[in-house]
């Protein structure tokens, strides 16, 4: 099934305004057998991981220090916190796609 | 006539597989050609069903000064599957669009993407000494192949590979969240068509600028 022209206004639309919410987020991503951690729209505060357990713990560090959501990306969709309950508890969104 | 020259200047075509376990790479490499500042153009997207497909093949072959032709499928991805041949020989006519056409097409630029290194020497040897790049099956590495061949023949100024790949990741993410409102789970995300996707890119990138 494909967009009409008005869906895909709307879809621009919305992907224009998560881009701007998502001003300074902090992402760990895939790279090169490893893993990525960085912050959106910004250059710092970029580090390489092997470990994903030790990338996800320092882009929670990262998340916590400047109060901003952290987004871990899986193969299959992701993983997301919000910097409020980053001391460990809880998971607040997520998307397997399986 | 100036337009159609322009078009011609920032049209890419895309010759590659369409199955569902290319997709994903397919959806990486729309994304890095438009972040490149190109058009992208696939014969999939050139719906006029009065045509025959070699027709508009050709025409696209002709308006677009670069191209990317994947050849990873000239050998079956499964056992029992057919080998598939479109991608090698529309491969053929932009070469020779490149060698036997109007002065202005002598200027065409392709890049021959390939699952693994070299293999193309086994199946395809007469295309030796062209711009041939392995992906390995790998969406990351298929954009820095993509971006560092677009940097060189282009001439243009470039994002890095790696900004490259967190803009990918970001949008996709952005893009799975815009579309669960329309119940999408991230398999139909991933499963979009790339006339869908191509349209999607278009519109937001057109409201950005």
């Amino acid at each position: 099934m494909m967009f009409t022209e008005a869906e895909r206004a709307e879809i621009g639309a919305e992907l224009r305004r998560l881009r701007a919410e998502g001003k300074g987020r902090i992402h760990v991503i895939p790279s090169k057998g490893g893993w990525r951690v960085f912050r959106q729209d910004t250059r710092g505060g970029k580090r390489s991981f092997r470990d994903k357990d030790k990338a996800i713990a320092y882009g929670k560090e990262l998340a916590a220090l400047f109060q901003k959501d952290l987004v871990v990306h899986l193969k299959d969709g992701y993983e997301s916190w919000e910097w409020e309950d980053l001391s460990g508890r809880a998971k607040v969104h997520g998307s397997s796609g399986l | 006539m100036a337009r159609a020259s322009e078009g011609f200047e920032s049209s890419l075509f895309i010759n590659c597989p369409f199955d569902r376990d290319y997709l994903p790479l397919l959806q990486s490499l729309i994304f890095v050609v438009f972040e490149c500042g190109l058009q992208p153009r696939l014969a999939s997207l050139e719906v006029d069903s009065g045509r025959v497909r070699i027709e508009k093949i050709r025409d696209l072959i002709r308006s677009c000064r670069y191209s990317i032709h994947d050849i990873s499928r000239m050998e079956p991805l499964y056992p029992g599957d057919d080998p598939r041949f479109n991608m090698p020989f529309e491969l053929g006519l932009d070469l020779g669009c490149r060698y036997y056409g109007a002065p202005r097409l002598q200027s065409k630029q392709c890049l021959i993407l390939e699952s693994e290194r070299y293999r193309y020497q086994r199946v395809l040897s007469d295309i030796s000494g062209n711009d041939i790049r392995a992906h390995d099956a790998d969406a990351e590495t298929l954009m820095a192949e993509v971006r560092n061949w677009l940097r060189s023949t282009t001439d243009r100024i470039l994002p890095s590979a790696n900004e490259l790949w967190e803009r990918f990741k970001i949008f996709r993410d952005d893009l799975a969240d815009a579309l669960a409102h329309r119940r999408y789970s991230e398999r139909d995300v991933q499963a979009l068509e790339p006339v869908e996707y191509i349209d999607i890119i278009s519109d937001w990138k057109a409201g950005t600028l």
